[in-house]
Order: C-alpha cells, then sequence, then structure tokens
C-alpha cells in the first residue's frame, strides 16, 4: 500500500484538456490516441498551465506528422485513381464471392503465378486445389511426432519398471505390459 | 479494398504480389479485371 501512495504521489496524472483532440490522431504509425484524455510529459496536476502549454506544443508536432504522413504516397490507392504507392508491394482486386474466387483462382493459377495470395473471410473447400498448393507437409510431421512420443513413453515406462525398478510385490509379471498400454493391447 | 479487414467478415480477394516472378503490373491488373475483379487496388511496400 505504501509503495502504491509512494507511485501515487510521484507520478504524474492524466490531465483532462477541453479541446478534443481528433479520434485517431497518429502518433507513430500503429498507435492511436483516445481522444480529450492525455498525459503530460512531466509536472503533476499542480502545474496545469506549463501542462497545457506543453499539451499545445505535442499537439502542434502531432499535427504536422499527421500532415507528413498525408502528403506522403499513400500505401493503398486504386487503381482508377492514378497514384502509386512509391514501392509497389502487390496488386489486389475484390470478388463478389466464393464462387466467383473460385473461378478466379483456377485462371490465376493456370497462368503459372507463383506469389499470389486469396483472402477470404472463411475456410472454402477445394480452394487449395484451385490455387494449385501442394499437400501440407504438417500431416507428416505430426505423424512423426506422434511416433517418437508413443515409443518414447513405452520404453520409459517399461525400462524403469521392467529393468531400473522391477518390482516383485506385482501381480502380474514384471515383463507384462505397462498398465498404462494394458486396455489398450491385453484388454 | 480500401476496407481490406473485411476479409475477414464478408468479402473476397486476390492478391498478386509484385516478387512474383512472372509479375508484370499491367499484365497483373488486366488479369484481375478479366476474371472478375472490382475495386483494384495498388498495394505499397513501406520501405
Amino acid at each position: 500500500m505504501i509503495a502504491i501512495a509512494e507511485i501515487r504521489s510521484v507520478l504524474p496524472e492524466p490531465i483532462r484538456t477541453n479541446r478534443p483532440l481528433s479520434r485517431k490522431t497518429v502518433l507513430n504509425p500503429g498507435v492511436t490516441m483516445s481522444d480529450n484524455f492525455h498525459l503530460p510529459i512531466s509536472g503533476g496536476p499542480d502545474n496545469l498551465l506549463s501542462g497545457c502549454a506543453k499539451r499545445t506544443g505535442s499537439c502542434f508536432s502531432i499535427s504536422l506528422k499527421e500532415d507528413s504522413l498525408m502528403s506522403a504516397n499513400p500505401l493503398v490507392s486504386t487503381v482508377d485513381s492514378g497514384t502509386k504507392p512509391q514501392t509497389l508491394y502487390a496488386v489486389g482486386a475484390e470478388f463478389s464471392g466464393p464462387k466467383a474466387l473460385y473461378a478466379a483462382a483456377e485462371r490465376v493459377r493456370d497462368l503459372g503465378y507463383k506469389g499470389w495470395d486469396c483472402y477470404t473471410p472463411y475456410y472454402i473447400h477445394g480452394l487449395d486445389k484451385a490455387m494449385g498448393l501442394k499437400k501440407s507437409l504438417v500431416g507428416l510431421f505430426t505423424f512423426a511426432g506422434g511416433l517418437t512420443g508413443l515409443t518414447g513413453g513405452f520404453l520409459l515406462i517399461t525400462i524403469t519398471s521392467v529393468y531400473v525398478y522391477p518390482w516383485t510385490r506385482r501381480p502380474s509379471p514384471t515383463s507384462a505390459c505397462p498398465v498404462s498400454c494394458r486396455s489398450l493391447t491385453c484388454s | 479494398m480500401e476496407d481490406f479487414t473485411r476479409a475477414t467478415h464478408d468479402k473476397f480477394f486476390i492478391v498478386i504480389e509484385a516478387n512474383d516472378p512472372r509479375f508484370n503490373e499491367k499484365t497483373a491488373i488486366d488479369l484481375l479485371r478479366e476474371i472478375g475483379g472490382t475495386n483494384l487496388t495498388y498495394i505499397g511496400d513501406e520501405e
């Protein structure tokens, strides 16, 4: 409790401003700020004036950054608008539904494109075939992992209870199948 | 395409990337138009 009280008195509290900031003010790309609420850079609630001065200062720099972002070439722009991003990553198009997408994917596949992808709101059966994707290796790795686990577990039980520490007072011979496996093999 | 996040909601997109060996901006756009794509969009790289 003392520590919390200390922190409360030491750390500056957020100041509510009268002038609301725009809803999505860009501080850094990816960082947005909720409106009319922000932390002062230094000082508590008692030096409100300096806090306000700093606030307007920071607001000014924020709006400058926003302007520079707006003036730069946009990352995403429609082909019809004529503006183009500086370095092109890809060209995309929207399709009306799964059927249209399926047919379109087959066409793109047949032309031999490799670096392309479909974005859908849900799994479309057979789209992997329409895209010409190879069978995933995940199944193989899963099977190998399962087999390793089964063998390891069985060996661990058998080696410890049969060879390392054979417990003679048990109702079945020590060489019998481990209890955990018996329901599977010996029923 | 401006609202690409709707790909997780109700929209379907095909995107042809520029790093494809066959990629040519004009042919890619023509292809997407021809196969029924609407709202064609350039997607930029951040660098």
